[in-house]
């Protein structure tokens, strides 16, 4: 898979994810709940045009279908599952798969021994893997197994949506709501 | 313009999901479905459900609709000169397909269609009690439902009577008769069958989807007989010495699958739906696991990747045995949680598909995509959504255009969690809101029509922007999280 297949029609943006790719590789998304950080990535998949795995360990909340409509996503390319330890329950038939696009939408704890597996799995068979944490990345705990490692939130007042890199290289993005949905 | 928007899981239409039909015991019987029961004679009741998956992925493929594949595969398969009759419950099919029958009539019927209903509705009560009568005798020879159907024959006499008495002439007048009441004042049989008769109207409040395919038939009460057309193939170990561990049992689980495929009856076109592991434990407790494959398996080509997909499920249903076992052994001297010392593995359900349709999974195999085989692999469903689009006329009068797959001229914002029901909160909390939408529902079902409007707004409450309505009353719920 090259490069080339994430191409955004906003210049930002696009500057953005060619100083840090995410295709083909691990990338770890602070994300918490009422943030809006899924939006990014969910933009990305939509990019992406591939068929995609989302993946969640916890029932707190459905699936709302019209937000993956309403983005334009073709509902018919994003399967969802809720597995409790998907990383331990998934391993095997993952190796197997055809998802081009994973996201790990997870509560759980991750072992080193695991964030191994899922980088090696995504450098070994190019699968464009999102890990999305439910809280603020910090650059002191470092993740040595991810690509790249943002953070991503929504401010109602502004109506500004900030990407900012904690690994890699750019500077805090700030892009309005339809900048990143037209992106 | 306001959009109405739904998910099909909130959807209550209701699809019919038994079919009544005359053929003759051959494995053709089991081309729609592996669940069979045989009525009378030659007329057998087949049991959608456990199959609805396999045959919707079919009609996506070939880019048709579930009814019609099912109706093309019924008249192939069983012919047209034939009443075949489709419904929501067994003893509703076998009401109409009797009557058919005796007019002499062809073709498919459905139980829900509007011919139907009036048919059905305008059955003399002589037809309902010969019908009841054949079930309590179906069921003697059986022996299911004693019980219930203790002095069943005298009570069905006296329920004519009191009908005769009435001046009540076809089913259609007593509809709205409660069943409870027939059962307290009959019997328990005459009110099961009475629930039988309309059982839309008495269904069960379940959680479950209809068309669940792991669920038994517990379709209000009644019994289902499964037809064997030859005994379930079916494999017995015992082990030298107890096992405890997974990766213990599993070559010796691979051993039992080695076996199964060598048997004829399995190969293709033959695939599995259904494995029943019966589990020996040390104390000799017996732990049946019951081990349903959404997406029919092909023991061959099974064989071929090592049963990779069998080992899968079978290791899922062998931890959730241990995690129950667990539980149950933890206050006691119990050793260890299970102690395997031998298993018995039987293949309760197959399917007899077609050809073609055996075509079409080989195409899946070679295909771009396996996310039916990945199916079979993982514990949980794999869900794909679809919105639907209403065409209610909104506030302003403009109808909701479909719109797939394409980006809307102006980007209505949704969020990405939905709470599985709003939870109230106090406007004091909110911090900052925008306005989004205002929607409405079907507010001429309902009484209170304005108890269906809402107004949503994207708010920030304790630092989250949720999705949350303001009812007609004034009250604020959370309804969603924008994540």
């Amino acid at each position: 898979m090259s490069l080339e297949t994430l191409t955004f029609s906003n210049k930002r943006l696009q500057e953005f994810f060619k100083i840090n790719p995410v295709v083909g590789g691990l990338t770890e998304w602070g994300a918490p709940l009422g943030q809006l950080g899924r939006l990014i990535p969910a933009v990305i998949i939509k990019n992406l045009a591939k068929p995609c795995l989302w993946v969640r360990d916890s029932q707190d909340f459905e699936v709302y279908p019209s937000f993956w409509r309403d983005l334009g996503i073709n509902l018919k390319e994003v399967f969802f599952l809720y597995d409790e330890d998907p990383l331990k329950n998934l391993r095997i038939p993952l190796k197997s798969s055809e998802f081009e696009v994973i996201v790990l939408d997870l509560n759980r704890f991750i072992t080193p021994a695991n964030m191994n597996f899922l980088a090696h799995y995504c450098r070994r068979q190019k699968v464009t893997c999102f890990l999305l944490r439910k809280y603020f990345l910090s650059p002191k705990n470092g993740n040595p197994f991810c690509r790249h490692r943002f953070n991503c939130s929504y401010s109602l007042q502004r109506d500004q949506i900030q990407i900012t890199a904690i690994k890699g290289q750019h500077k805090p993005l700030w892009l309005s709501m339809k900048e990143v949905v037209y992106g | 313009m306001a959009k109405l928007l739904s998910f099909f899981q909130y959807d209550k239409k209701k699809n019919p999901h038994f079919v009544i039909l005359r053929f003759k015991p051959t494995a053709e019987l089991f081309r729609l479905t592996p669940r069979v029961m045989q009525l009378q004679g030659d007329l057998y009741l087949l049991d959608l459900k456990s199959s609805f998956d396999y045959w919707e992925k079919i009609a996506r493929y070939r880019a048709q609709k579930i009814g019609d594949l099912i109706e093309e595969t019924l008249l192939h398969t069983y012919g047209k000169e034939q009443v075949i009759v489709v419904c929501e419950h067994p003893f509703q099919g076998y009401l109409l397909h009797q009557f058919l029958e005796q007019k002499e009539s062809s073709g498919i019927f459905y139980t829900d269609a509007r011919i139907s209903l009036n048919i059905y509705r305008a059955l003399s009560w002589a037809h309902w009690s010969e019908c009841a009568r054949d079930f309590h005798q179906f069921f003697e020879e059986h022996k299911v439902l004693t019980s219930e159907r203790k002095k069943a024959s005298s009570e069905l006499k006296r329920l004519e009577k009191l009908v005769i008495s009435l001046g009540v002439k076809n089913l259609g007048e007593m509809e709205q008769v409660d069943f409870e009441d027939l059962q307290r004042r009959f019997s328990k049989f005459i009110g099961l069958l009475w629930q039988w008769t309309y059982p839309g109207k008495f269904e069960k409040e379940n959680d479950m989807p209809l068309l669940n395919f792991a669920l038994d038939v517990a379709i209000l009460d009644f019994p289902w007989i499964q037809f064997k057309l030859r005994e379930n193939p079916l494999i017995q170990v015992h082990l030298e010495f107890p096992l405890t561990e997974w990766d213990h049992l599993k070559p010796e689980l691979e051993n039992s699958f080695i076996k199964l495929s060598r048997i004829r009856e399995l190969r293709s076109p033959y695939r599995i739906v259904e494995f029943v592991w019966s589990l020996t434990l040390y104390d000799l407790e017996c732990c049946r696991l019951p081990i349903h494959f959404k997406f029919p398996i092909d023991m061959e080509q099974e064989k071929e990747e090592d049963f990779e997909s069998l080992m899968v499920q079978f290791q899922f249903a062998f931890e959730e045995l241990n995690q129950k076992l667990k539980h149950k052994y933890e206050d006691t001297d119990h050793v260890n949680a299970a102690y395997i010392i031998g298993w018995q593995l039987e293949v309760s359900q197959t399917i007899f598909p077609t050809l073609s349709n055996n075509e079409l999974f080989d195409q899946w195999k070679s295909g771009k995509l396996k996310f039916e085989e990945f199916q079979n692999k993982v514990k949980h469903p794999l869900n794909r959504y679809i919105v639907l689009d209403i065409p209610i006329p909104s506030l302003n009068f403009q109808l909701y255009k479909k719109e797939e797959s394409s980006l809307p001229q102006v980007y209505r914002v949704q969020p990405f969690h939905l709470l599985p029901s709003p939870q109230e909160f106090l406007e004091a909390q909110i911090e900052c809101k925008r306005f989004i939408e205002r929607t409405s529902s079907n507010w001429w079902d309902e009484e209170d029509e304005q108890s269906h409007f809402r107004d949503y707004y994207m708010c920030q409450v304790e630092g989250q922007i949720i999705y949350a309505f303001k009812d007609y009353k004034g009250k604020w719920f959370k309804h969603g999280l924008f994540s």
